[in-house]
């Protein structure tokens, strides 16, 4: 079974899945918050990493 | 290649011993002999988790298989790899596929490696015979769901999870800025204008009570003491009468004495030193009576006005015991207004904070509470003491504190009072003394005197003694009266009865219904009182959640503005501290911050509710596929289409499209809702129902369809064993050698490939062997001869 063109290849393959279901079921502005899920998987348990990551969603939490 | 596994399972489980190295064979075999186990294990050693999240048979797996080893010999590019694993270490919910983490030994060739690379050389596929296309596609549902339900748990389970981590960062920044909100120090600071205004207007109104209350409070005094002088004058004036009468009496008689004695005296032939020391000592003792009697009736004027008796150790006892009344009453007070104590208290420790400071102690750790991992620097315990000091500026003392402080300054004049009684009966002891000393210089005197006077005078000069004793002691008593009878020794209630009218009028009370208003009053003078206590701890109340507030609010912005590790936070909001310096514009910039915080935090617990939602709707769409109701709504619709899309694909690759709808022309597309499949044939759109694809010749072809996609894999293996298992209830027997044939039309396309369809035992080989032509029966006595000793036989269908 072909899964076809995949958008997140460089991401792991389990993530890459995940997001293409998550996409399957995002609606207008109401979806899963795939932004999200994919900020989560690039994240390590490094401090600079955890801030770097609160640092854009406090980014996009002004821009609401 | 060939395949061995040594297993030693805990409980009731089998696992078939291996696999022959031949390139297409039939195992037939009994239920219950670990065929499929043995292709499942096999599946796990080579990366690929054939169970499902949470199933009963993936637990039985773990915990029944125990240590185990599997070897596979003579491999395309490797002599043998080795896995030993012990299942009970696995995770029973796997977040992922297998991994090296999951054995203790995975080895080519005596080398270690990793999962990854041991799927380069060889890869296990297992084509289920009893799963249609309904089938399949509902798995595809379910294990999408089961994806998402590993990452969720992966990323934003527990503790640990990037999701937790990133909350918990989100988490600690939301407390260190504070519970307040913007407006709460505009807020505060009306609410405190507004609290001392009704604490002003309760405080008056209590003051109010208070003086009105007193002036009936006096009046009835005033009218209890004209009660009692009406009752007890004409008595006391009668027994002043009498006691001044005495007084004269006596007085009248010392004077006769005196007169003889100044005769007697003169008539005798005294020589003049004699005479003159008689006089003299009669002159100081007569001085001492007067100023005993003096004091004598200072003391029991006091000792009345206070109520004792004139005794010292009487005097003594009230001492004491008004020195410990003030005690209690000064803690009384402390306990009811600390704030003076406390403000001298505040000052003392800030003064010398402030030294420490001045002397670069500011950072020093001065408070460390354990419990609450609370610690304060000598900086911010000074700033909170600070605080705390202008929290109780101008704090009014409370009504109640009021009245002890009245209490306490009338025992503060009572113990006045004792202490000067004390001194009128040291007075009193002194002059006895005196006159005592005087006495006997007068007995000496006399005695000097000649014989023929001296008895006279001396008999004369003991009654003027007993006379003035009698004298001073009625002068007491006198004193006594007089002060019992209001201060004056005439029968006058005027001076009452005017103070008394003075008060009613100034009271607006009428003198019958004094007790009345009495009561009345106390019981206004209690509500105001008590209205004024709940003013004055709201205002109090006020005045801490300001200060606390403004506190707060100071020390988040310093943390924001200052602190080393949270530079980021300051470049992320391109803060400029410089341009918030008021308090007020400081909350107003934390607030907006913690609203970030709140719509982040937000953010953040919505991805687990949105996960489960969609690992919901997944579950959803294989049930829908399965023909069963969804039991989800959220997120169906848009799962649904997306996975028909993804079904179409493969339906349009065209090994299938051969295989399963050689007729179609264009797209076909799969309508999940509708559960059919959609093609056009020339103008005609034709549709077939998913359920139809799962039998007969369909079936047959859907497996082909299966085997064609695994020909046209991208990067295939070194070696891969595809595995046709539970084939015998699901294909008609007359195709099984159809099936056969294209295996074996296969080999040669595919060298790498070993192929094993595994059938379970449907034949008796003994019987067969005896009824069987010459030919057939060496290799039917054969198969009766492995199904008799291991359970199963093995058919090698090409070499």
């Amino acid at each position: 079974m072909s899964d076809g063109t995949d958008p997140d290849a460089a991401l792991p393959a389990d993530t890459a899945r995940v997001i293409g279901v998550l996409d399957g079921a995002q609606r207008q502005g109401a979806g899963p918050d795939v932004q999200l899920v994919r900020l989560l998987s690039t994240l390590d348990d490094t401090e600079a990493s955890v801030t770097l990551s609160l640092r854009s969603l406090l980014a996009d939490a002004d821009s609401h | 290649m060939q395949i061995r596994i040594s297993t030693d399972p805990i409980g009731p489980l089998r696992v078939l011993d291996g696999l022959s190295d031949v390139p297409l064979s039939v195992i037939e075999g009994r239920n219950g002999i670990g065929k499929s186990l043995a292709v499942r294990v096999l599946e796990i050693c080579c990366g690929e988790m054939p169970y499902r999240l949470r199933s009963p048979a993936w637990e039985s797996l773990r915990t029944g298989l125990g240590s185990f080893e599997v070897r596979a010999e003579n491999l395309h590019g490797a002599n043998l790899v080795i896995w030993s694993a012990d299942s009970r270490e696995w995770p029973g919910e796997p977040s992922g596929a297998p991994d090296e983490a999951w054995f203790e030994t995975i080895e080519v060739d005596g080398v270690p490696t990793t999962m990854s690379e041991l799927r380069n050389l060889m890869r296990v596929h297992r084509i289920a015979g009893d799963e249609g296309i309904v089938e399949t596609l509902a798995n595809r549902a379910d294990a999408e769901a089961e994806a998402v339900h590993r990452w969720a748990a992966r990323y934003t389970g527990g503790e640990g999870t990037p999701l937790a981590v990133l909350e918990h960062k989100a988490d600690d920044l939301r407390l260190m800025f504070g519970g307040w909100t913007d407006a709460a120090i505009p807020f505060l600071r009306q609410s405190l204008v507004n609290a001392e205004e009704e604490h002003e207007r309760a405080a008056a109104e209590a003051e109010r009570a208070y003086s009105q209350h007193k002036l009936v409070s006096d009046a009835v005094d005033l009218q209890r003491r004209l009660d009692r002088y009406s009752e007890e004058a004409p008595q006391l004036q009668a027994e002043l009468t009498e006691v001044e009468g005495d007084i004269a009496d006596r007085q009248a008689r010392r004077r006769a004495i005196d007169t003889e004695l100044r005769e007697i005296v003169q008539s005798s032939a005294l020589a003049g030193p004699v005479q003159k020391e008689l006089r003299n000592a009669q002159q100081t003792t007569s001085k001492n009576r007067r100023k005993l009697a003096d004091s004598v009736r200072r003391a029991s004027t006091l000792a009345t006005q206070l109520g004792i008796v004139d005794e010292r150790s009487g005097v003594e006892a009230e001492s004491a015991l008004v020195g410990e009344t003030i005690e209690a009453l000064e803690l009384e007070q402390r306990s009811l207004d600390a704030a003076p104590v406390m403000r001298e208290l505040l000052d003392e420790i800030t003064d010398r904070l402030a030294q420490g400071e001045e002397t670069g102690l500011a950072d020093e750790i001065v408070f460390e509470e354990l419990e609450t991992d609370l610690s304060l620097t000598v900086a911010q315990t000074r700033c909170g003491m600070f605080n705390r000091r202008r929290a109780l500026e101008g704090h009014p003392p409370p009504p109640a504190a009021e009245a002890v402080q009245e209490q306490l300054d009338a025992q503060v004049r009572r113990q006045a009072q004792v202490t000067a009684l004390l001194a009128h009966i040291n007075e009193v002891e002194r002059y006895n003394r005196l006159v005592q000393t005087n006495e006997e210089r007068v007995r000496k005197a006399v005695a000097a005197l000649p014989a023929a006077g001296s008895g006279g005078v001396r008999s004369l000069e003991e009654e003027k003694a007993r006379l003035d004793d009698e004298i001073v002691q009625l002068a007491g008593r006198r004193a006594s009266l007089v002060e019992r009878l209001g201060g004056s020794s005439v029968s006058d209630p005027a001076d009452l009865r005017q103070r008394l009218e003075q008060s009613l009028e100034s009271a607006g009370v009428p003198q019958e219904l004094l007790d009345d208003a009495l009561v009345e009053y106390g019981d206004a003078l209690e509500v105001a009182r008590e209205a004024e206590r709940i003013a004055r701890e709201s205002l109090s109340a006020r005045r801490s959640e300001l200060a606390r507030t403004e506190s707060d609010v100071q020390r988040a912005w310093n943390m924001l503005a200052n602190r080393d590790d949270l530079g980021w936070l300051r470049d992320a909001l391109a803060l400029e501290p410089a341009q918030h310096t008021s308090n007020e514009a400081q909350a107003r910039y934390i607030e907006s911050l913690r609203e970030r915080l709140d719509a982040v935090l937000d953010r953040l617990g919505a991805v687990r509710a949105q996960l489960a939602a969609v690992e919901r709707a997944l579950i959803g769409v294989g049930r829908h596929i399965r023909s069963q109701s969804p039991e989800a709504e959220m997120y169906v619709k848009e799962l649904k289409s997306w996975l028909g899309r993804r079904f179409s694909d493969w339906f349009n690759n065209e090994r299938v499209r051969r295989e399963l709808l050689p007729e179609a022309e264009g797209d076909i597309a799969v309508d999940l809702e509708a559960r059919e499949v959609l093609w056009t044939e020339g103008e005609i759109i034709r549709s077939r129902p998913l359920e139809a694809f799962s039998s007969g010749e369909q079936a047959f072809a859907y497996t082909r369809a299966r085997l064609g996609l695994l020909d046209d894999e991208d990067n295939p293996p070194q070696n891969r064993l595809v595995v046709l298992d539970e084939f015998g209830a699901f294909i008609a027997h007359d195709r099984l050698q159809q099936l056969f044939d294209v295996l074996e039309d296969r080999i040669p396309q595919h060298p790498t490939d070993q192929v094993v369809v595994i059938l379970p035992l449907a034949r008796d080989y003994e019987q067969l062997e005896r009824t069987a032509l010459k030919t057939e029966q060496r290799d039917l006595q054969e198969m009766a001869e492995q199904v008799a000793s291991k359970g199963y036989g093995v058919r090698e269908l090409a070499r």
